[in-house]
């Protein structure tokens, strides 16, 4: 059928009759003088009483239809087919929708058998499901025959929250659905806003606890020190039962709270697994899994002084071989080009400062590191100090730090400060200010956001009226009425051009 | 077109005097009786020369006619006198604007003006010249003799129609007819009846009435197939005309049916008409008009 998107333009259609007006005062062509018009006998033309009209020129049905045509074009006129509008599905692909309902099907799952339903209902329009989660992600048409392992492949939960599109980038010409858990407060309040025309729930399942964190931090003896938090989204107290490394816990968590575990785990930690048990509602959130960080690597070239050698052997989180994350070269020794560096300056010359030795801020927790002036010596630089100092003695640079590279200028082959515990200590900070990490204390973390767990459906909006059928956009028919128009000019100007003499 | 109005008329003085010649005494100036019994002035009898008999024509004075020559030969016989055969001719000549259009009409009429004047001069008439319109526009006053001739031709050399406006009002040289004068009336007689209606009021007058009507032949030609606005020349009225009208047939048999009515009424009324175009020609129109006079005396 033939909609109208400005209707009153369809008033211009009585223009018609006012061209035939029009028409019938024309002038009446070429003037021919005549001996006397009583020769030629009236043919119902107008005489100069002009009491009777003459007949409208016979070009006036080309030039109503003409503006007839262009009243109807502007009208806007568009022709809706019998079909149903394209319908655009929404689906929340957040976490929660992987929560197992009764039956053993995940909401997902549910959804899609629900989503049937609906289009059945609808009439089976023309169906895309869309990712709320990456909206970018090619959709999945939906059809009767559409499989859930079709479905379940394309739905791929994650832990990314939905992130659903303004309502003024949603086709105006299509019909927008959703399905949802209503877990998702903020997704809830985007459907208040969003033109939905329907929304299909998919869960009822409300108690479930997550693991959503699961950290390692360096023991001083070389091995670990780890913590796991156990949350509880339910409105039910939970026991959990952590297992990690060989070892298990159980837990009790009251509902909204959450709970932590400590643990130790020695040197060769490696891949480190934290799983709840038994399974709840959701299961994806009831494991972490953590690599504790391995130990980098040590090169050491040159001939270092044994202090020197005796410290790095010793730190825990070091080991010497290859591949080197860490050159430290002494005295004039070769190094690579490339990578973290820590050069240690040599001499026969060393001499004791007269200044006391200051951390400026850039060393970070070197700061905290005592050096008294008379356990102190440095060699003699070969030139302008590179980089930027991190210890000044006075105007002298005694560590400076370019990128990846430390040069230390303190005499480290003996004497007090290598016989002092800020000895290991000091080296300890010089390979952390190289690496840009922090060997001895860095922590190592999985975590996950506590409310993406919440599966415990919450109130829905409610969508427009059930059972409205989407009507697909009409077909523009004013391009079609515009040539019409535009051939009927031309004709008029084809027929009132004067024939060739 | 108006550089061959002022030439020549194309009138050949050896055409002129062979049209005299055959024209014998027809343009004597005889006054033919007026129709109807009204009294009219009896001619006076016996005034002039006697020229010889004739036969009885209706209207003739008994008085004049010769009893022993009517026993003698068995028809009546009227006795004609030379004051009778002298008389004076107003020639009127239509200058409306319509005598302006169709190809040849104002040179035919003035052809024909010119010619017949010849002829009343070489019959020892007197012969003037009237060119009216809405009223005399120009006038030449009878004279005889040859001296008048070149008079006539050069005021007809020099008369246009009107272009336009105007009437054509022959009743309009009545005040130059003195009484018992003849008149030849040279128009297209395309005025809807009043020149017709003046010829009949003439006539009745007792004046020597003739009639030529020159029309063109191109009169009623219409450019076919488009819309057109009609303008009578003389009235200015307007008429629109339909694309494909096809009014140029009607028109011609209007034409044919108005000259018909003319010829009718003239007839009716003694009135002698003859049509010319120029297709036909000025000679052989006059020529007819003169064989219609009936036989020379």
């Amino acid at each position: 059928m033939i909609v109208w998107s400005a209707p009153w333009w369809l008033l211009a259609l009585a223009l018609a009759p006012l061209i035939w007006w029009l028409h019938t005062f024309r002038r009446g062509g070429r003037e021919v003088k005549v001996s006397s018009l009583r020769l030629f006998p009236p043919d119902g033309g107008r005489d100069e009483a002009g009491r009777r009209r003459a007949a409208a020129d016979r070009i006036w049905p080309l030039r109503a239809a003409a503006s007839a045509g262009l009243a109807l074009a502007l009208a806007g006129p568009g022709w809706r087919g019998e079909g149903l509008a394209p319908v655009q599905i929404w689906v929340d692909d957040s976490l929660s929708m992987a929560a197992a309902e009764a039956g053993g099907k995940t909401r997902l799952a549910l959804g899609l058998g629900r989503l049937k339903t609906a289009l059945d209902e609808a009439g089976w329009p023309e169906a895309e499901a869309r990712s709320l989660a990456d909206p970018a992600r090619p959709g999945l048409r939906l059809s009767r025959g559409t499989s859930e392992a079709a479905w379940l492949d394309w739905a791929r939960v994650g832990d990314s929250p939905p992130r659903p599109p303004e309502p003024w980038q949603m086709a105006p010409e299509a019909g927008h659905w959703l399905l949802t858990d209503g877990a998702d407060g903020k997704l809830n309040a985007w459907a208040e806003q969003a033109p939905l025309s329907q929304i299909v729930q998919a869960g009822q399942a409300g108690e479930n606890s997550a693991l959503t964190l699961l950290a390692l931090r360096p023991a001083g003896d070389g091995g670990w020190r780890g913590l796991a938090q156990i949350d509880n989204l339910g409105a039910k107290p939970a026991t959990r039962s952590l297992g990690l490394a060989g070892q298990s816990w159980t837990v009790e968590v009251p509902p909204g709270e959450s709970r932590q575990v400590e643990f130790a785990l020695g040197p060769e930690a490696g891949e480190v697994a934290a799983q709840l048990s038994p399974a709840d509602a959701l299961a994806l959130d009831d494991a972490l899994a953590l690599a504790a960080p391995a130990k980098p690597m040590l090169r050491i070239a040159g001939d270092c002084p044994p202090p020197v050698l005796a410290a790095l052997r010793a730190h825990p989180r070091l080991a010497v071989g290859e591949p080197a994350a860490l050159t430290v070269a002494c005295g004039d020794a070769p190094a690579p080009g490339e990578g973290p560096l820590l050069r240690l300056r040599q001499s026969p010359a060393a001499q004791p400062l007269k200044d006391p030795a200051v951390w400026l801020e850039e060393a970070g927790k070197l700061q905290r590191l005592r050096l008294p002036a008379e356990w102190l010596a440095a060699h003699p630089a070969d030139g302008p100090a590179e980089g930027r100092p991190l210890l000044l003695a006075g105007d002298r640079a005694l560590v400076t730090v370019a990128g990846r590279r430390v040069d230390c200028y303190l005499d480290l082959s003996g004497g007090p400060l290598a016989r002092q515990p800020e000895f290991p200590a000091l080296l300890a900070g010089l390979v952390d200010a190289a690496l840009g990490d922090d060997l001895l204390d860095g922590t190592a973390s999985r975590s996950r956001p506590a409310e993406g767990s919440r599966i415990a459906p919450r109130g829905l909006p409610r969508p427009a009226p059930p059972g409205r059928r989407a009507e697909p956009p009409p077909r523009d028919l004013a391009p079609a009425l515009l040539l019409l128009v535009a051939a009927a000019l031309l004709a008029d100007w084809g027929l009132r051009r004067p024939a060739p003499a | 077109m108006a550089a061959r109005t002022l030439d020549a008329l194309e009138l050949r003085e050896a055409e002129l005097l062979a049209l005299a010649r055959a024209a014998g005494a027809r343009l004597a100036g005889r006054p033919r009786p007026a129709p109807g019994k009204r009294r009219r002035p009896a001619p006076a009898a016996g005034g002039g020369d006697f020229l010889g008999l004739r036969e009885y024509a209706p209207g003739d004075s008994l008085r004049a006619v010769n009893w022993l020559a009517s026993a003698r030969g068995g028809q009546i016989q009227t006795q004609v006198y030379a004051g009778e055969l002298a008389s004076r001719w107003q020639i009127c000549l239509d200058g409306s604007a319509s005598m302006s259009l169709g190809e040849g009409k104002w040179l035919l009429a003035r052809q024909i003006a010119a010619a017949f004047a010849y002829l009343l001069l070489h019959a020892g008439n007197a012969a003037g010249l009237l060119v009216y319109s809405a009223g005399v526009d120009a006038c030449c006053p009878p004279g005889r003799g040859h001296s008048q001739y070149p008079r006539l031709l050069a005021l007809l050399r020099g008369s246009l129609p009107r272009a336009g406006g105007g009437a054509s009002s022959l009743a309009a040289c009545a005040d130059r007819l003195p009484a018992g004068s003849s008149v030849l009336a040279v128009s297209d007689f395309l005025d809807g009846g009043a020149m017709r209606e003046t010829l009949g009021r003439w006539r009745g007058l007792g004046l020597n009435v003739h009639a030529i009507q020159t029309l063109a032949d191109d009169e009623c030609a219409l450019p076919p197939g488009e819309a057109l606005t009609l303008r009578d020349i003389e009235t200015g009225e307007r008429r629109l005309l339909e694309p494909g009208h096809g009014l140029a047939r009607p028109a011609r048999a209007r034409l044919e049916a108005l000259t018909g009515e003319l010829g009718g009424y003239c007839a009716k009324r003694l009135i002698p008409y003859t049509r010319v175009d120029p297709a036909r020609g000025w000679k052989a129109g006059l020529l007819a008009h003169l064989k219609a006079l009936g036989p020379a005396p």
